[in-house]
């Protein structure tokens, strides 16, 4: 029996020290991701999260808790992927894009993971959202990605701008072009009418010439007639 | 005696016709005087080798205590010589950053005849190494001929963020027997390797389960602590403990809780329950809650660094007698 126990125990000490010893470690590429991003517009970066263990991590992701700033919203994250497994020993790249809300100041600055009330991008090991049955705490590992977030205006587009003065200019020019040509049109128009009248009340004037001769040219006979009488009456007065 | 003469003279130029007209018709048109000196060239030419490879710099980016896969190619041609050999490697002792001091030995390094998706293969040494990669030997048809060797890499656990930079050589050999025939100058056979290594840290805790044992409802855990070790196994960053955690569940049933707040953290096992709380009481996750407790940065000579962190509980009076469970996430940023 003692020898039974012996062996027993030959054999378990070495295999305890055989056995490997499966640790996860979890791990990340370090330092806050630091986000500059125009209102209305967004950016997205990378960083790298790790298994160093020799058994495979079961990962999710929590988004970050921004601090608040009054009377601005808090710029929308996304992170992909939202959860997966990572091999042992393999890396895998996180793709973490801000959306900036368009109606919020230049100049602001939110951040997670550097403040009390807020956090980073939590990649924790497992899903400790689920809180399992038995008896006391179950303690589960996570990495957080510190964030800081600044927005920034649009940059001036010197292209619409340009694109605009010269719209502007074509359509003064174009103005310009439009009333001399109508001013010059209505001066021809002017001109033309001025012409007409003239010309109708020369011929008008032409007319009353003519009737006039034709009247003198009636009257002539009558007042060489009247002129004969005349002297006819003096001679026969005389 | 004028016709004994003439009949001389032209006897005289008859032979020296017939003699001109012999010399013209002779098939190699050479004096007999001529006929031996041919100009015959020897070559003796001799068995050669060349070393060329390409590229001739690699860069890698990679982590503290992580691997670069054996797939990194390297084409070694022999470039105009005549007879195959094999290719040999060595390194220069370390792949090294002059202004941390730190370096990568070279023995990190791996090569293998095939590309591996992994971490693997042989590692480079200080002296030349026979590969046993075949490399052809070129013929006037095909003047160049080549083969492959790949390479990869190990970065030691709490090597710091920089860049290291090394050399790796290679060259064809013709082995037979004693004899090595060397390749020829000139030989482009240096490889510069260059490693940068990011800013990294890990998380091990030590213990994934707390059992605060049995409390008396209105009673907390006073001056017992609960210990987890947080370890950074291999990264080169001082990483800052932030925790948080779920309500308590009441085991029988989940629409009974208490908060999570009952629960509290120190850096230290040697204040009292009440001391911690509430300042140092768990926020609800996913909000969590600094603890300004620092795991410093490992270093290549301590690869792994860890603290401690404690725990407490306080049970509220009126919580109904029974088991409650509870989740706490603990969590390095760095």
């Amino acid at each position: 029996m003692r020898h039974i126990l012996f062996y027993f125990l030959f054999l378990l000490f070495p295999l305890l020290f055989l056995t490997p010893i499966a640790s996860a470690q979890l791990g990340e590429q370090g330092g806050p991701l630091v986000f500059n991003v125009t209102l209305g517009g967004s950016q997205t970066l990378n960083y790298t999260i790790l298994n160093a263990g020799s058994s495979p991590i079961n990962f999710t992701v929590e988004l970050p808790i921004l601090n608040t700033i009054p009377n601005n919203e808090t710029p929308v994250i996304k992170v992909y992927p939202m959860n997966g497994t990572l091999a042992p020993h393999s890396q895998q790249v996180m793709h973490v894009t801000v959306f900036m809300p368009a109606k919020d100041k230049p100049g602001l600055t939110w951040s997670g993971g550097y403040e009390k009330g807020t956090s980073g991008i939590v990649v924790v090991e497992g899903s400790p959202s689920i809180v399992s049955s038995g008896m006391g705490a179950a303690v589960y590992a996570a990495i957080i990605k510190g964030i800081i977030i600044s927005s920034a205006k649009p940059p001036i587009n010197i292209l619409l701008i340009a694109g605009i003065v010269l719209l502007a200019a074509v359509i003064v020019a174009g103005s310009a072009v439009y009333y001399y040509y109508r001013r010059r049109a209505a001066a021809k128009a002017k001109k033309k009418l001025r012409a007409k009248e003239l010309a109708k009340l020369r011929a008008r004037a032409r007319g009353k010439a003519r009737k006039v001769v034709k009247k003198k040219a009636r009257a002539k006979p009558k007042a060489k007639a009247k002129a004969r009488k005349a002297r006819a009456r003096r001679r026969r007065a005389r | 005696m004028k016709t004994k003469s003439l009949n001389w003279f032209i006897t005289a130029i008859v032979a020296a016709l017939t003699f001109s007209a012999l010399l013209l018709i002779s098939p190699s048109n050479v004096s007999a005087t001529t006929s031996n000196s041919q100009v015959v060239a020897n070559v003796n030419v001799l068995g050669t080798l060349y070393t060329d490879i390409s590229p001739n710099s690699i860069t890698w980016t990679s982590f503290p205590n992580s691997t670069i896969a054996i797939s990194t190619m390297i084409t070694v041609n022999d470039v105009n010589g005549n007879i195959p050999g094999n290719i040999f490697i060595w390194g220069t002792a370390q792949l090294s950053n002059t202004l941390n001091g730190n370096s990568i030995a070279i023995g990190n390094v791996m090569w293998n005849p095939t590309s591996l998706i992994s971490y693997g293969g042989n590692a480079v040494t200080t002296s030349p190494v026979n590969t046993l990669i075949v490399v052809a030997a070129p013929k006037i048809s095909s003047p160049t001929t080549s083969n492959y060797i790949y390479l990869g890499a190990n970065v030691p656990a709490g090597t710091p963020a920089a860049s290291y930079t090394g050399s790796i050589y290679f060259e064809i050999e013709n082995v037979s027997g004693s004899n090595s025939i060397y390749s020829s100058q000139p030989s482009s056979n240096t490889l510069s390797v260059t490693v940068n290594v990011l800013p990294t840290c890990y998380i091990s805790l030590s213990a994934n389960s707390i059992n605060f044992g049995t409390l008396s409802s209105g009673k907390n855990t006073t001056t017992t602590w609960n210990e987890i070790v947080d370890s950074d196994p291999g990264g080169n960053l001082e990483a800052t403990i932030q925790v948080a955690g779920t309500n308590w569940i009441y085991t029988s049933n989940n629409a009974i809780t208490f908060y999570v707040a009952n629960t509290v953290y120190s850096g230290t096992n040697t204040i009292s329950y009440s001391q911690a709380f509430p300042t140092n009481s768990l926020s609800l996750y996913p909000a969590f809650e600094p603890t300004n407790i620092i795991v410093p940065a490992p270093t290549q000579s301590t690869s792994t660094t860890s603290n401690e962190i404690y725990f407490g509980l306080g049970v509220p009076g009126g919580t109904p007698q029974g088991a409650y469970t509870q989740n706490i996430i603990i969590a390095n940023q760095c």
